[in-house]
């Protein structure tokens, strides 16, 4: 049939491309549409993935892409998570939903970005799992870092999008890299220092806790020390919030009232009665009024009003 | 080319006629794939099906294809099955698709893929075209698998991410390995490509320039 037919005249041509497209179009919205529920499934678990191995030396083994899903569900991470905002305080919101990229325009954090924070109950310890994104040498780069209570790093697992492989695919594929922010404090005198990312021998940036460069990648390296700040400034708040709560509950041996352990989530509400953690801290939390205004059972009324006033 | 001989269809490409050293085509992801050895021996699995693939699709349709906007057509069907592999991969070899990343989708603009189809796979049948990508796909890994061997032994002392030859060296008694920076380069692909081409030239001097 084509040979009779004309296939250098513009209506044969025009009708070509257009099934062709349509065809095309039809393929591939199909295979889309059927493989969508896979994909999203391998993502979600990737990124459940990335998130536990901020904890992995907390768990004390591995954190693969095939057992993610099962210690996800083990330390019931699923109810583990929520949003806060950049003044600290805690916001309704999907956590697992929120895209880190979404949270940074121009490589700062936007201030009335809802950050996503995970918390990993180990051993009855609460590590707070907070999100992290930022440009890398040839595309984004992006990870997770857990704080214990005191502020120290727990752990913390980078990934990227297209770094050299060998050199700066290290943040990811190099366990020592990752490793030697174990332990590093991102509080200097109650300052955020953050952890910075400089060659050996020279000194932090910020001014706090630093790990040495991977040798071959001194670009790369320097965009995680400044992913790791940038990131991490939204959260400070929130941060020094639970560490100062956490502190509370560690005065009190424990004891955080009505719950039973001193979950970040419990110690930020509950815990910190007047009663339990003296006036101290019942200051630091009438200091936003309309908390001021809910505590009730905040027993030293004048200072409440004071700061109410003072508002 | 609709004359030669079935096997010279799909030998000749693996080295007398290789796409890369002979033919000069794939440079750009020759250079930067081959940093480390998995994700080049992915890149030319994936490429090889892709050729195989589209030259089949392309000689199929051969007498249909209108000639003014045969490249076009070319391109999306070479697009849509770059989109399918990786959709699929994505589904269900979720590692796989993560170490080729962007490789996947350059495998649209290579080079290689454009020539076979526009050279061979319009003016052959099928099974000819079959063999013409599977050679052309298979010498293409060939050259980029070599490159990716010298570069990473000598760049970071391993093979396939295990270490080689720092063990060799403390084997040795000598006190491990300093990685060659210089492989990790481009430079060090193009070095190589070159010392490829200058032995397949010495070896055989048919390619010679006279």
């Amino acid at each position: 049939m084509h040979k009779t037919m004309n296939r250098n005249s513009n209506v044969y041509t025009v009708i070509y491309a257009t099934v062709l497209t349509v065809l095309v179009a039809i393929l591939l919205s199909a295979a889309s549409l059927g493989l969508k529920d896979k994909q999203k499934a391998n993502t979600d678990n990737e990124k459940k993935q990335q998130i536990l191995q901020s904890v992995a030396s907390k768990l004390g083994k591995e954190v693969t892409f095939e057992n993610a899903a099962d210690l996800w569900q083990e330390l019931k991470m699923d109810d583990a998570m929520f949003c806060v905002n950049t003044k600290g305080e805690k916001v309704d919101g999907k956590a697992f939903d929120i895209a880190s990229k979404s949270l940074f325009s121009a490589g700062k954090i936007i201030p009335e970005a809802t950050l996503p924070v995970y918390v990993a109950n180990i051993n009855g310890v609460p590590y707070r799992i907070m999100s992290m994104y930022g440009a890398g040498l040839w595309g984004p780069i992006w990870g997770y870092l857990s704080v214990d209570p005191e502020g120290k790093v727990a752990g913390v697992s980078f990934d990227h999008d297209s770094e050299t492989a060998g050199l700066g695919s290290k943040i990811k594929d190099d366990p020592a890299f990752a490793n030697a922010f174990i332990g590093k404090s991102i509080f200097t005198d109650g300052k955020f220092t953050s952890v910075s990312v400089t060659k050996a021998g020279k000194p932090a940036n910020y001014g706090g806790e630093k790990v040495d460069a991977i040798t071959g990648a001194t670009k790369t390296s320097d965009y995680v020390g400044i992913m790791i700040y940038e990131s991490l400034l939204g959260y400070v708040p929130f941060i020094q919030g639970g560490t100062a709560q956490a502190g509370c509950c560690q005065k009190h041996e424990g004891n955080c009232g009505e719950k039973e352990t001193c979950g970040m989530e419990g110690c930020q509400k509950e815990a910190c009665t007047p009663e339990s953690c003296g006036k101290e801290e019942c200051k630091a939390q009438c200091g936003d009024k309309s908390e001021c205004a809910a505590k009730a059972e905040c027993a030293d009324k004048a200072e409440c009003d004071a700061c109410k006033k003072a508002e | 080319m609709a004359n030669e001989k079935k096997p010279g269809v799909f030998t000749g490409p693996l080295w007398t006629n290789n796409p890369v050293v002979v033919q000069v085509l794939g440079i750009c992801s020759a250079l930067a794939v081959t940093t480390q050895m998995k994700p080049a021996l992915v890149m030319g699995i994936s490429l090889t099906c892709v050729l195989a693939f589209a030259n089949v699709i392309i000689s199929v349709l051969r007498n249909t294809i209108p000639n003014r906007i045969r490249i076009i057509v070319q391109l999306v069907v070479v697009a849509a099955l770059v989109i399918l592999v990786n959709q699929i991969l994505k589904a269900y070899v979720y590692d796989v698709s993560k170490a080729l990343s962007v490789y996947v989708g350059l495998i649209i603009t290579n080079c290689i893929l454009m020539g076979r189809l526009e050279a061979f796979a319009l003016g052959n049948k099928p099974f000819p075209a079959l063999l013409d990508g599977l050679g052309n796909g298979i010498g293409y890994a060939l050259i980029l698998f070599i490159t990716a061997t010298l570069r990473e032994l000598f760049g970071s002392g391993t093979l396939f991410g295990y270490d080689v030859l720092a063990r060799f060296v403390n084997e040795a008694g000598y006190d491990g390995y300093q990685n060659c920076g210089f492989f990790t380069m481009p430079a060090a692909a193009l070095i190589i490509l070159g010392c490829i081409i200058w032995y397949q030239r010495a070896k055989n001097p048919d390619l010679q320039d006279k």
